[in-house]
């Protein structure tokens, strides 16, 4: 009797400390959300002072009349939606194919592929030869120089691999062959369908990537009408503190970083919710595969 | 599989050799003549060019409107007969942007408006000595007769802009003298609403380091708006309070001044010591911010608009306070202090023009028509015209009923508000280093407004306030100057380790982290450790180069 009740006031005691432990992990992830979205419809002032620390104060919605009414973010936005699906398609096009075939036991030079990946991972032509070659090969100030360069990661491959290799059996693609199905065949309508895990998961790896690169851009670009909203936004935020200019400052130099900031005041923390807020809403519908498609993946051989 | 690996990575090495030989072939075409397109030169009036000719230029973007839309662009290639493709980066990036351009050997034709910001006075020198730049001052001598005028009136820049192996490599942007111009930073200002409440007239405001302590004692002691959270003195990191407070000790800089011929550097002087002490003084007595290190300028304006601040620093006073331009009246602006140390008041001021805002490179096919191009925004008419843009578009000039010629906007929409962005839509002369003649026009004035007298009032209590408080006791702590290659060499990573250091005790001995008395002999022997004997001999021997020329 006595030891029941032990064990089941020890159950509560453990269940007490798992929920203290896991409330404390909500309110430290939940909180900054909703303070960026409190702050987003707050008066920068209140904002500023610290008034606002949780709920909204002096509420407006300036901040989001100023976004929608800004060309600028909406052509961003059409941009990097472009650039994602794009981009995601050629990664998808790219990774899946090549982590099959690695994957595969029959697959001639398999193992000096799989190195000539490898090394790739550590030695890069740096930053100023890619920038030539990319220039060479035509590809600057256009669309591909987003999407090419960028259309394999081989750590994506080696997690793919995995994948394919510890859930597709070889057996499996014997059968197929045996009742006559081609190479494609086989992975259009048998191992891809099998794959739909690591494909929502490699997706989603890519699109993050995609949605939120700025790099090549910032590199790859000059023309404004083809940059995507990660830079655009960059331009509009990233705003020199006017105190911490030393020298060399004029008074239109003032003017224009004084507008900037009161821009940026206003827009900051809504901007923030709209960039971020389609990956957000993505991310619970691939969520499902993602567990498993990571977990299945982790053990790399 | 060794022996692949090493075949692999001798491929690799061969490859990036190729592809950085090819890099440097294309890039080193033979030595520029200057004078290449002459016979398609007109060499006066416009058009500059008797057949049209595209030229590619380089600048800083503010994200207002892409170049090739603005008006004042287009008219002025109508005018010139010179078209450009423009590369605009934006602000943040230009850094970048610019030197991938150089070391792809793909760079445009002529770098606008960078400023010393974007384009080092260091990198300059580089790019000048690897023939990348061209030297400009037989093209300003024959073709640029504006700039040249300008250059004779002002020999300081003249002085300034000429590189150590003596030639001109990158054209200056200058002011003709207009109160800002002459502010090396934005002035303290003090709260006129509290001043008034304290019966405090403007010609009792602090001269002394005591009078100024009393004031601010004051300020914190009045509770004058009356929450009890008054901040008596503001800034953020410091940035702007430190030259003021400094230099009542007879401190000019943080980093190296002149004194009587001879260059200091400033942070390990005894009177440096003085500067923390006061300071530690103000921080202990809560008169000194206490989030001065933590807070941003959002944080700083947020407290200005709540009617915080007693003393704070900011470009215009209403910056901070959120109020209008004629609210801010009587913000005066500090007076700069004298103490023990410092008997006669002295405040740091720039030279009143600014470097690197424009340069022509070797791949430029016209060297001629782009100094005349850019030599008529060195007239007024012309600044004028790249600052405001062809009349008709921001402004016109009428007549106002005193039969002064005045700027009035030419639509009813554009009010005093948003002209700056206006402006910025219209003019590429915004928020960048212009490689113009800044001068000093009334306002542009609303149709209601065209008859109030030519330049507003706060323009005027900007004028006179700088005119009585400032230029009186204004000394240029170092006269702009470039160092050689080697000179840079030398001193680029001291500059910011002594930085670095430099300003992490100042925060240590403010905040009374460090007791100042104690640890005085070893922060010095700290900082000299670093290298300053090395630091300040490079800068004896540029000033005494500068001063020879």
């Amino acid at each position: 009797m006595s030891n029941k009740n032990q064990a089941s006031t020890r159950d509560k005691l453990f269940s007490l400390i798992v929920y203290t432990l896991l409330g404390l992990a909500l309110i430290i992830v939940l909180y900054p959300l909703i303070y960026i979205i409190s702050a987003s419809i707050s008066s920068p002032t209140s904002v500023g002072s610290g008034k606002m620390w949780l709920w909204p104060v002096d509420i407006t919605f300036s901040g989001y009349q100023v976004i929608f009414k800004n060309a600028d973010i909406w052509n961003g936005y059409k941009n990097t939606i472009f650039y994602t699906v794009l981009g995601t398609s050629i990664n998808l096009f790219v990774t899946l194919p090549c982590a099959y075939a690695l994957s595969r036991r029959n697959f001639m030079a398999k193992k000096w592929f799989m190195k000539m990946l490898v090394i790739t991972m550590f030695i890069s032509g740096g930053l100023i030869p890619t920038f030539i070659l990319i220039k060479a090969l035509g590809m600057y100030n256009t669309v591909w120089a987003l999407v090419i360069p960028n259309a394999a990661s081989v750590y994506n491959i080696v997690v793919t691999r995995t994948f394919f290799q510890s859930t597709i059996p070889d057996e499996l693609e014997e059968s197929a062959a045996v009742d006559g199905a081609s190479d494609l065949r086989i992975f259009w309508q048998i191992v891809l369908p099998l794959s739909m895990p690591i494909v929502a998961v490699m997706a989603l790896f890519y699109g993050v990537g995609q949605w939120n690169g700025y790099f090549n851009a910032m590199i790859y670009l000059s023309d404004r009408s083809l940059y995507p909203l990660q830079l655009i936004l960059r331009e509009i935020l990233v705003v020199q503190d006017m105190s911490s200019n030393t020298t060399n400052f004029s008074t239109t130099s003032a003017e224009m970083l004084q507008q900037k900031q009161q821009l940026v005041d206003v827009i900051k923390y809504g901007v923030m919710i709209v960039s971020t807020l389609p990956v957000i809403m993505v991310y619970p519908f691939l969520q499902r595969f993602f567990v498993k498609g990571v977990m299945i993946g982790s053990i790399k051989g | 599989m060794k022996k692949i690996l090493s075949i692999l990575c001798g491929l690799t090495l061969v490859l990036t050799f190729g592809v950085s030989l090819t890099a440097c072939g294309s890039s080193d075409d033979s030595a520029t003549d200057i004078t290449q397109g002459l016979d398609n030169v007109n060499l006066e009036g416009f058009p500059i060019v008797k057949n049209p000719i595209k030229l590619s230029l380089f600048a800083p973007g503010t994200g207002m409107q892409e170049w090739s839309k603005m008006s004042t662009n287009n008219e002025y290639t109508q005018k010139t007969g010179i078209s450009w493709d423009y590369t605009t980066p934006p602000l943040t990036d230009v850094q970048t942007k610019l030197n991938l351009a150089i070391a792809s050997g793909d760079y445009p034709d002529v770098l606008f408006g960078l400023g010393t910001d974007n384009l080092k006075s260091a990198t300059l020198v580089k790019y000048a000595a690897q023939g990348i730049l061209l030297p400009l001052d037989t093209l300003i001598d024959k073709y640029a007769p504006n700039l040249k005028a300008l250059l004779v009136k002002y020999p300081d820049v003249k002085k300034s802009i000429t590189a150590p192996d003596g030639h001109i490599y990158s054209l200056p942007s200058l002011t003709e003298p207009q109160p800002s111009s002459i502010w090396a930073r934005g002035p303290l200002w003090y709260n006129g609403d509290w001043l008034k409440k304290l019966n405090i007239s403007e010609q009792q405001l602090p001269k002394t380091t005591d009078e100024f302590y009393d004031l601010l004692k004051k300020f914190k002691d009045g509770n004058l708006s009356g929450n009890n959270n008054d901040v008596p003195i503001t800034d953020t990191d410091m940035n702007s309070i430190r030259s003021w407070m400094m230099s009542a000790f007879g401190i000019l800089a943080q980093d190296v001044f002149v004194e009587n011929n001879k260059v200091i550097y400033g942070p390990t002087d005894p009177r440096y010591k003085d500067y923390l002490l006061y300071m530690n003084k103000l921080y202990n007595n809560n008169l000194l911010d206490h989030d001065i290190y933590q807070q941003q300028d959002e944080q700083k304006r947020a407290k200005g608009n709540a009617n915080r601040l007693g003393v704070f620093s900011d470009w215009f006073s209403y910056f901070t306070t959120g109020k209008s331009e004629n609210q801010s009246l009587d913000y005066y602006m500090f007076h700069p202090l004298t103490s023990t140390d410092s008997p006669e008041a002295v405040a740091p001021i720039s030279q009143g023009f600014q470097m690197n805002a424009f340069s022509i490179t070797k791949h430029c096919s016209n060297p001629i028509a782009a100094m005349r191009w850019v030599d008529y925004f060195y007239s007024e008419e012309g600044a004028n015209f790249i600052d405001s843009g062809p009349e008709g578009d921001l402004y016109k000039w009428e007549t106002n009923n005193q039969g002064e010629r005045v700027r009035v906007y030419v639509k009813p929409d554009i009010t005093p508000d948003n002209a700056e962005d206006q402006r910025g839509k219209i003019s590429p002369c915004y928020g960048i280093v212009c490689p113009y003649l800044g001068v000093y026009l009334p306002g542009i004035k609303t149709q209601a407004q065209k008859n109030d007298p030519l330049y507003s009032p706060f323009q005027n209590f900007i004028q006179s306030q700088t005119d009585t408080i400032l230029k009186p006791v204004g000394k240029v702590p170092f006269p702009l100057t470039y160092l050689t290659e080697e000179e840079s060499e030398q001193i680029t990573d001291l500059s910011s380790d002594l930085q670095t250091a430099v300003q992490s005790w100042e925060g240590k001995f403010i905040t009374g982290k460090e007791d100042i008395n104690t640890k005085w002999d070893t922060y010095v022997q700290t900082i000299q450790s670093i290298g300053i004997d090395k630091y300040v001999k490079v800068y004896q021997e540029a000033y005494d180069r500068y001063q020879k020329d």
